[in-house]
């Protein structure tokens, strides 16, 4: 009993450590605060927004950024705050389903290949080679294709685009793992390999799933921001924020704002993710702990 | 070493065949009748069943694949497309020369930029050089490039009347396109330089080659950046591949008639045969790059060659 005290306090003592280091760098905070603020501002965008989202005006048509309407109205006199905000729901939501799912397919296929060794590595890895010669955004556009638009058909799309990159990745992760002292220990006892699996070797590629992930939440938006311009991915009218650039694409010349605002968001977003990825390395990285 | 050559030509020839059955089989599953598709709504059943028949679509899948496999890789066809009834491979050589003009100086510009930037961060570590670098890193990955692109043609066709906004023509209409095509690469190539010279600075021989005098502008450009441009060699690979990626969505927006443009176009019309062609001709241009890439890798990295001198 008193033993197993000790133990866990020492694991808080850890994660405790992590985000002590996370907090002392100041950029890795501000982009945890920036993203932080996006996610809630696209939860809670009701109560912020003044107008609705839907609602047609056709006083307001492409009427320019002012004090009352913050972005302006796009061509059917929607408030284009509201819409960027409410935007956010499907971005945000793409950008970290899409990675997580990716993550999960690419810690199959990589326990796989890095686990079970030869063969298995052998057959995951030629078929990685293949997927990786398709560059990811086509891959995820010819999947987007075959699927339709939609948000699940937008998810699937992109998790199969990233697929190859997590998969290398967390096999690379896992062989290393294999090689430390502990799991030849715990072969040694004779534990099952799904036991070892399970219970060693996962739980220690957190930190650089966690790390991986953080930092491909920002390209994933940006990926499902293109598809949608390109006319796969969400459609208008949901305001993701790639529909509401496609939208405003043609009406650059005189209305900049319907692009400016999107573009920008999408932007800030993906650069909070860059830098919480980036802080969550620096701390994870028992390099740098002196 | 020839026998690495050989070793990577077979992979390749795997590589290449695999990403057409891939293709082909995603394609395969796309709902809707192809028939229907090209004769439209109007059709009567006969005429679709004749056409169905005539372009093997009742045959069995591996048929299918088979028939395709043997168009792409024997008679160079890629089949015709569907609404305009001509020859894929022929529009696709005519375009080719542009998309690939595109993503060779996107990567090339992503190198000349990215490269100093790496090094002189690495340089200076923790000084203001560093961290201009890391901010202009920063900015170029969380840019989407499509974006940039309007942007740039709002500031320098619209406003400034300086370069043309879309179409193709001179150098002039490339600018544009290349710039917002490599300002993500110019970011990651920027950061991968930067944490593999800092790999290389802090390695024992860098210390060695310190202690016995040499100075410090040897040290960099005699000892460390030979060796941290060898695991940058590989980043050309994938760099390329994000290139040749993000002609299409660039291609799009300054309406230039290049293979990403055919490609989206053809996505909006369901003409998928002209989407199958155009991702695998992008997918073996890509495993072409790749295969030089490896190549040059082997011969810049003894560690390679070694491996296979040996046996």
């Amino acid at each position: 009993m008193k033993q197993e005290k000790t133990v866990k306090a020492k694991k808080t003592n850890q994660t405790l450590e992590v985000f002590k280091r996370f907090c002392k760098n100041p950029l890795s905070v501000v982009g945890f605060l920036i993203f932080l603020i996006f996610v809630l501002a696209a939860i809670f965008a009701p109560f912020i927004a003044k107008y609705d989202y839907t609602t047609m005006n056709t006083e307001l048509i492409f009427l320019h950024p002012n004090l009352d309407h913050l972005f302006g109205c796009d061509r059917f006199g929607r408030d284009l705050f509201a819409r960027v905000l409410y935007g956010g729901r499907y971005s945000i939501a793409l950008g970290v389903l899409g990675t997580i799912f990716a993550t999960l397919i690419g810690m199959v296929f990589g326990s796989i290949a890095g686990f079970f060794g030869q063969t298995a590595d052998n057959i995951v890895m030629r078929i990685m080679d293949i997927l990786q010669a398709i560059p990811g955004i086509l891959l995820s556009m010819v999947i987007a294709t075959v699927l339709g638009s939609g948000f699940v058909n937008t998810i699937i799309a992109l998790s199969v685009g990233a697929i190859p990159g997590t998969c290398r990745m967390l096999r690379g992760t896992i062989l290393q793992i294999r090689s430390n002292e502990y799991i030849a220990a715990a072969e040694s006892i004779n534990c099952s390999k799904f036991r070892i699996i399970v219970k060693h070797v996962i739980p220690n590629t957190f930190a650089p799933v966690l790390v991986g992930a953080t930092m491909g939440i920002g390209g994933t938006i940006m990926q499902a921001a293109s598809l949608s311009f390109i006319g796969l991915g969400v459609q208008q009218p949901t305001p993701e924020w790639g529909a509401l650039l496609s939208d405003g694409r043609n009406y650059i010349t005189l209305h900049p704002h319907l692009i400016i605002f999107p573009g920008l968001a999408i932007g800030l977003v993906s650069l909070a993710a860059c830098l919480m990825g980036d802080g969550f390395r620096d701390a994870m990285d028992p390099k740098l702990k002196k | 070493m020839w026998k690495y050559i050989l070793k990577r030509l077979g992979m390749m020839v795997f590589v290449v065949l695999g990403v057409a059955i891939v293709i082909f089989s995603i394609m395969y599953l796309v709902p809707g009748d192809p028939a229907q598709i090209i004769l439209g709504t109007s059709a009567t059943p006969e005429q679709l069943e004749n056409l169905r028949e005539s372009m093997g679509l009742d045959r069995p899948y591996i048929v299918q694949l088979g028939m395709f496999l043997r168009d792409t890789f024997i008679k160079l066809d890629l089949g015709t497309s569907y609404m305009t009834k001509t020859s894929i491979a022929a529009e696709i050589v005519q375009r080719f020369p542009r998309t690939l003009t595109l993503a060779v100086w996107s990567m090339l510009v992503s190198v000349i930029v990215g490269l100093p930037l790496g090094i002189i961060a690495a340089i200076h570590q923790g000084k203001w050089q560093d961290n201009l670098s890391i901010l202009i890193s920063m900015l170029g990955i969380s840019i989407p490039g499509f974006w940039l692109a309007l942007m740039m043609v709002l500031l320098f066709s619209v406003k400034l009347g300086w370069l043309p906004a879309y179409g193709i023509g001179g150098w002039k209409y490339y600018v544009m396109p290349v710039l917002a095509n490599s300002v993500g690469s110019i970011a990651m190539n920027a950061r991968q330089t930067r944490s593999a010279m800092l790999d290389v600075i802090r390695s024992d021989y860098i210390t060695t080659a310190r202690a016995k005098g040499v100075s410090e502008r040897n040290v960099i450009y005699k000892h460390a950046l030979p060796n941290a441009l060898i695991p940058i060699i590989t980043l050309l690979g994938t760099g390329f591949g994000s290139s040749l990626g993000g002609t299409v969505i660039v291609e799009s927006v300054f309406v230039m008639p290049g293979i990403g443009n055919y490609m989206t176009s053809a996505i909006t019309n369901l003409d998928y045969p002209v989407v199958r062609g155009s991702v695998v001709v992008l997918a073996i241009a890509f495993s072409f790059i790749m295969l030089a890439v490896d190549l040059i890798y082997a011969y810049v990295d003894p560690r390679i060659k070694a491996e296979y001198v040996g046996r």
